[in-house]
């Protein structure tokens, strides 16, 4: 069982230096953009790991999953996608809560991942946003939906699910091997009975609010 | 500089007529889902400040009433005293599911925001909602897709004594036990097969819904 070191650190409260990884952006302070980006948790009861928020698209629907993007998607574990385009966010972000993060940019465009992280390999997905109309000072609003990464069958059970306590990643793809919008999970109250979620875990899209405020 | 300074001035005129002037738009409600009805719904054409709840933050008293009992008196009681335009119950009692109504509004200065509510019919605190949306100057047809929203001021223990109509079993033992306390987007029904015991006094085979859970067209005239 190999566990989430830096989800279950998250899960204890503790907090570890996830934010001072994130790269400057290629950006000079002269030339490029800079947004200012706030998400705002609003599942019932879906905590979402440390956002990666980057100028470059990192996943696509239909295709499979980076091996980077399964460490977040499975375990909630952002680092590998961490770049020159990319931060990450602070902190695990609770139902409810919210966390925000500022980026300088050369292009007019955002992704976003958070993992759900009572979840098999669910994230918050938001992918190549076009921010090309949204003038100096302006702010816009979307709403992100659940994506499957793929790369996990949704076994609910308490040994593959890091929000549970136990293993997070797992390089093992499961058979389909593509990105696609989730189907919800079942849990146990819904009848499977392997299930170690609730069903207060259980989610509708949309998941989450994005706030994005162009500052340069 | 005196033609630049004129050009500044018209602009100006211009920007603030668009958001003075009254306007007149026409809505149009569809429910959407297989199996849940609404009670009557609220439509208020507002002003930015007036916005009825925000997800991630406390449900006000009122959003409670409206979303746990339907009751929108004290909502529209609020946007009243704020100078909001709103329709009260245009469908004339419940629009159940795959059924539509339309009504006009007519906006006074400064209302410039939309917001649909109504509770869904059978859930605990479940709404649908449109959430202060800029309404479009430019004359035109506008189309919107509505999400449900859980107020989180109610457990969804899903049992027929905590819900006003509509959920048809009995002797469930109640799925969940403690409200959310946040208001967000429904997480759904869950409802099970036994109609006289169970977890759940909803079916799940009748009560379940996703989102959107409803359309809205807005005409601008």
């Amino acid at each position: 069982m190999k566990k989430s070191n830096i989800l279950s650190a998250l899960l204890l409260g503790s907090i570890i230096g996830l934010s001072g990884c994130g790269g400057d952006m290629a950006a000079s302070s002269s030339q490029g953009y800079a947004y200012e980006v706030q998400v705002t948790n609003v599942t019932a009861g879906q905590p979402m790991s440390p956002l990666l928020v980057s100028s470059t698209s990192f996943f696509s629907v239909g295709e499979s999953a980076s091996a980077a993007l399964e460490k977040l998607a499975e375990g909630g574990d952002n680092s590998e996608l961490l770049n020159a385009d990319s931060v990450s966010g602070s902190k695990l972000i609770t139902p409810s809560q919210s966390d925000a993060v500022s980026v300088n940019t050369l292009t007019q465009t955002l992704s976003i991942a958070t993992m759900l992280v009572k979840t098999n390999d669910a994230f918050a997905g938001l992918d190549n946003q076009d921010l090309s109309s949204l003038a100096l000072n302006a702010s816009a609003t979307f709403y992100l939906n659940a994506y499957d990464a793929g790369t996990e069958e949704n076994s609910e059970t308490n040994a593959t699910v890091p929000g549970l306590g136990e293993e997070g990643y797992n390089s093992a793809r499961e058979s389909s091997d593509i990105v696609t919008l989730h189907a919800g999970i079942i849990t146990k109250d819904d009848g499977l009975a392997t299930s170690n979620l609730s069903s207060m875990e259980k989610f509708n899209n949309p998941v989450a609010r994005v706030v994005v405020t162009r500052t340069k | 500089m005196k033609s630049t300074f004129t050009k500044i001035a018209l602009t100006s005129a211009l920007i603030m007529s668009s958001s003075l002037v009254a306007s007149e738009i026409e809505v149009t409600i569809t429910n959407l889902t297989k199996g849940v009805s609404f009670t009557p719904l609220l439509v208020s054409a507002h002003a930015a400040n007036s916005q009825l709840f925000n997800d991630g933050s406390a449900s006000s008293a009122n959003l409670k009433s409206m979303a746990e009992g339907g009751d929108v008196s004290g909502l529209l009681a609020d946007l009243n005293a704020a100078g909001a335009n709103s329709v009260e119950n245009p469908a004339a009692g419940l629009l159940s599911a795959g059924a539509s109504t339309t009504t006009s509004v007519t906006t006074t200065a400064g209302n410039e925001y939309l917001s649909i509510v109504a509770m869904m019919l059978p859930t605990n605190d479940g709404f649908v909602a449109m959430n202060s949306v800029k309404i479009p100057t430019l004359a035109g047809v506008y189309k919107y897709e509505l999400n449900a929203h859980d107020a989180g001021t109610e457990a969804n223990d899903e049992l027929a004594a905590n819900i006003p109509a509509l959920a048809t079993g009995s002797g469930a033992t109640g799925v969940s036990a403690s409200a959310e306390g946040f208001v967000h987007i429904h997480r759904g029904n869950l409802g099970d097969f036994d109609g006289v015991a169970g977890v759940s006094d909803l079916d799940a085979r009748t009560d379940r819904f996703l989102n959107p859970v409803a359309s809205v067209i807005v005409t601008v005239k």
